[in-house]
């Protein structure tokens, strides 16, 4: 049983505030990922979780106890890095060995420890080869069971993919998922890429700038973002963002712009507070939630195809509205016609995934 | 205007041939993505086109014109690199002036195409600065700016967008797609990624260890791949593979698989039968061409869920299907039900999307 709960964690280096009241609770056997572009705070987060980084304040607690003041080596975590960091010229029983032998376990102890974790990790045929002789998804499994033999109550993996091509990264993050589920053992993952983030965690911490900006749920992430900076990092092609303002005429909300008004549906009318009207706010509506059309209809918004990118089943269509561009994306089959360049088309967008935000605070109202 | 043709084109550096006699045209105005992985060739297409590096074996042509005795710097080719390669002492508009001072234009004539340039690429406030004062997409504008001021008749890009973060890399491949289309000048673009090709060439030449593996629309490489290597490389995740073998079946031909029967169309059967040079056969079947359900129905096949990545409105299901691991696709909302871990499911392969690769040439025979 590891839980890990951080509170109100600073971090400054120098002028520069690089961790800004992080709290967080990360449960038993959970994967919880760190999400956020360069210089977010993520990496720093990790190393004080580590014992790298000393906090400037705040508390860091491993199963209730708290280990703001305990060496890195005494914490009893272990770390993936990047580019797993195998020893070149130990073999995988060699590797395995090498963490217990620091800590003077008897000779049986450690024989013992090294079958336990090789009939796990299916790597009895490989224990006498070296890293060079093993492919990227063996070399990984190394890795893993090098942290794992000390039964480390807590994994910390720094990007342990970025290495890796496009392919077998998409591939090495399902195994190193499903191995994280089969062992149960807490970790603390960190990317900065949000497709990754989305497919390995439990639970995912956007941060930017030092805080963090949401916690929740690949799919709460995705489908209720807390804010404008979630909203337009996670997805691909990212959401569209379009200024608005809400109006009122005869007891109907209305968004509208300079290229549109469209009435809002009555059940998300009632979210929004009196207090938005007239207000500076940001509609986001994500590609994948425009519907197309080549005939005009009522409610939809003019508009001309001025790029295609297919993208194997799906199409990616940027649309001009005016001075603005906006990406749609669809599934070939679905679209349910050819959009050609320069076509004038229709589009919808669907009110069960539109969001507004207010353009000064950024937070979500619906 | 100009059209490039290379016609059995060999590179050799000291032993290795990097490049084994590739055949590849590309017409006036067309847009050609050259992807594979590192080490294919692609970089050395470029270089021979550029009269950077010579063949030693076949043939350049531009315009139908034989060029492998023209020095690069007659071919009137302009090049963009992934390191921009700006002059840091210069500002925007000395950076772009500079190819044209060099060429002898008259002054009058360089004032007018670089203001229509810094219009086009909107850095009408950023033509003063130094590259340093540039963050990385505008770097990049000021070297695609640099390089179209000349009015080459012939773009050639090496990863122009390799530098730029996720987000960005999207939206410039849609600027870049539709600059390059209102220009209409011939282009050569590498890649290694699969997803940047598909959206931006008119054409995609897929290469792997020297070789050409196919060229087509990016529809025609997703959906009829010659080999399985282009199989496999185009499409995230990549397509499954399943082992099978040619039968005849009274009068029919099919393939059977330990786990399923697929009928061979009647239209396509005798060709199949024809190309196949043994029994031995490669089915491949894309991740969103397979239906998951929850229960039973005709012709699907029991699997168990094995790692459950989410992916915005997707949902990718890696499944145990007897010994193998396969993946699939599928909308969330279409879905019907949430997979859970370890949970029995059942498969149909949408059989009109089968792929048949033959085993020992891996060409496609369907």
């Amino acid at each position: 049983m590891s839980r890990v709960v951080l509170l109100h964690l600073h971090c400054w280096y120098g002028q520069t505030h690089a961790v800004d009241d992080v709290t967080l609770e990360v449960e038993d056997g959970e994967l919880c990922v760190l999400l956020g572009p360069t210089g977010c705070g993520k990496t720093s987060t990790l190393r004080m979780i580590a014992g790298f980084v000393r906090p400037t304040s705040g508390d860091i607690f491993l199963d209730g106890r708290r280990i703001n003041d305990l060496y890195p080596g005494d914490r009893n975590i272990a770390m993936i890095f990047q580019s797993y960091a195998l020893y070149p010229h130990m073999t995988v029983r060699q590797q395995f060995a090498f963490p217990l032998k620091a800590t003077k376990m008897s000779a049986q102890e450690i024989e013992q420890r090294i079958k336990e974790t090789a009939d796990f990790l299916h790597m009895h045929e490989f224990l006498d080869r070296y890293p060079g002789e093993l492919s990227a998804g063996q070399q990984q499994r190394v890795a893993v069971g090098r942290a794992l033999i000390r039964r480390p109550k807590l994994f910390l993996m720094d990007e342990p993919l970025s290495q890796l091509d496009a392919r077998l990264r998409v591939e090495m993050r399902a195994t190193l998922r499903r191995l994280q589920q089969d062992l149960g053992i807490t970790t603390i993952y960190v990317t900065h890429d949000q497709m990754e983030a989305q497919s390995v965690a439990d639970k995912i911490v956007v941060m930017n700038l030092g805080r963090i900006q949401q916690i929740g749920s690949p799919l709460e992430i995705y489908a209720h973002p807390a804010n404008l900076f979630v909203a337009g990092f996670i997805g691909s092609p990212p959401m569209n963002f379009l200024d608005c303002r809400l109006e009122q005429q005869q007891g109907q909300l209305y968004v509208c712009n300079d290229h549109f008004a469209f009435p809002l549906r009555p059940d998300l009318a009632q979210k929004v507070g009196h207090d938005s009207l007239g207000r500076p706010l940001v509609l986001g509506i994500r590609p994948e939630h425009i519907r197309l059309s080549p005939e005009a209809k009522a409610g939809a918004i003019p508009a001309e195809v001025y790029v295609l990118e297919p993208q194997s089943s799906e199409l990616i269509v940027d649309l001009k509205l005016g001075d603005l561009i906006l990406k749609m994306r669809g599934d070939k089959r679905e679209i349910g016609f050819r959009p050609h360049l320069n076509q004038q088309v229709w589009m919808e967008f669907q009110q069960d995934h539109l969001h507004l935000f207010d353009k000064g605070t950024e937070a979500s109202i619906i | 205007m100009a059209s490039i043709r290379l016609e059995n084109v060999t590179v050799r550096y000291r032993h290795n041939d990097v490049l084994k006699g590739i055949n590849l045209t590309v017409e006036d105005g067309e847009f050609c993505a050259l992807v594979g992985p590192s080490g294919c060739g692609k970089t050395s297409v470029l270089r021979v086109i550029a009269g950077l590096t010579r063949p030693v074996a076949g043939n350049v042509y531009m315009d139908g014109q034989l060029v492998n005795d023209v020095p690069s710097g007659k071919r009137d080719i302009a090049m963009v690199f992934q390191r921009f390669a700006l002059y840091p002492y210069m500002t925007t508009r000395e950076n772009w002036a500079f190819p044209l001072i060099a060429a002898g234009l008259p002054q009058r004539e360089i004032e007018a195409r670089i203001h229509a340039m810094s219009e086009f690429l909107s850095m009408g406030p950023l033509m003063d600065r130094y590259p340093k004062q540039l963050s990385g997409g505008q770097q990049q504008r000021v070297a695609l700016g640099r390089a179209l001021v000349r009015r080459p008749k012939v773009f050639l890009m090496d990863e122009p967008l390799g530098s730029q973060d996720a987000k960005m890399r999207i939206e410039m491949r849609a600027k870049l797609k539709k600059l390059q289309m209102d220009l209409g000048i011939t282009t050569a673009y590498v890649t290694h990624d699969q997803v940047e090709a598909q959206a931006i060439g008119d054409k995609v030449a897929v290469m792997e260890a020297g070789v050409i593996h196919q060229v087509g629309t990016p529809e025609e490489i997703y959906d009829k791949p010659a080999t399985l290597f282009v199989a496999g490389f185009v499409g995230t995740p990549g397509m499954n593979f399943l082992h099978g073998s040619l039968q005849r079946e009274d009068d029919h031909l099919v393939i059977r698989h330990p786990l399923f029967k697929l009928a061979v169309p009647p239209a396509i059967a005798a060709s199949v039968e024809a190309r196949a040079s043994s029994q031995e056969v490669i089915i491949g079947f894309r991740p969103e061409h397979i239906i998951l359900q929850q229960s039973l129905g005709a012709d699907s096949i029991p699997a168990e869920v094995y790692v459950l990545e989410p992916q915005s409105n997707k949902l990718v299901v890696s499944l145990k299907l007897g010994q193998e691991i396969i993946r699939v696709q599928a909308d969330r909302d279409r879905l019907g039900f949430e997979p859970r871990l370890g949970q029995q499911v059942f498969v149909t392969f949408e059989q009109e999307f089968a792929h048949i690769f033959d085993k020992v040439t891996g060409r496609r025979i369907s």
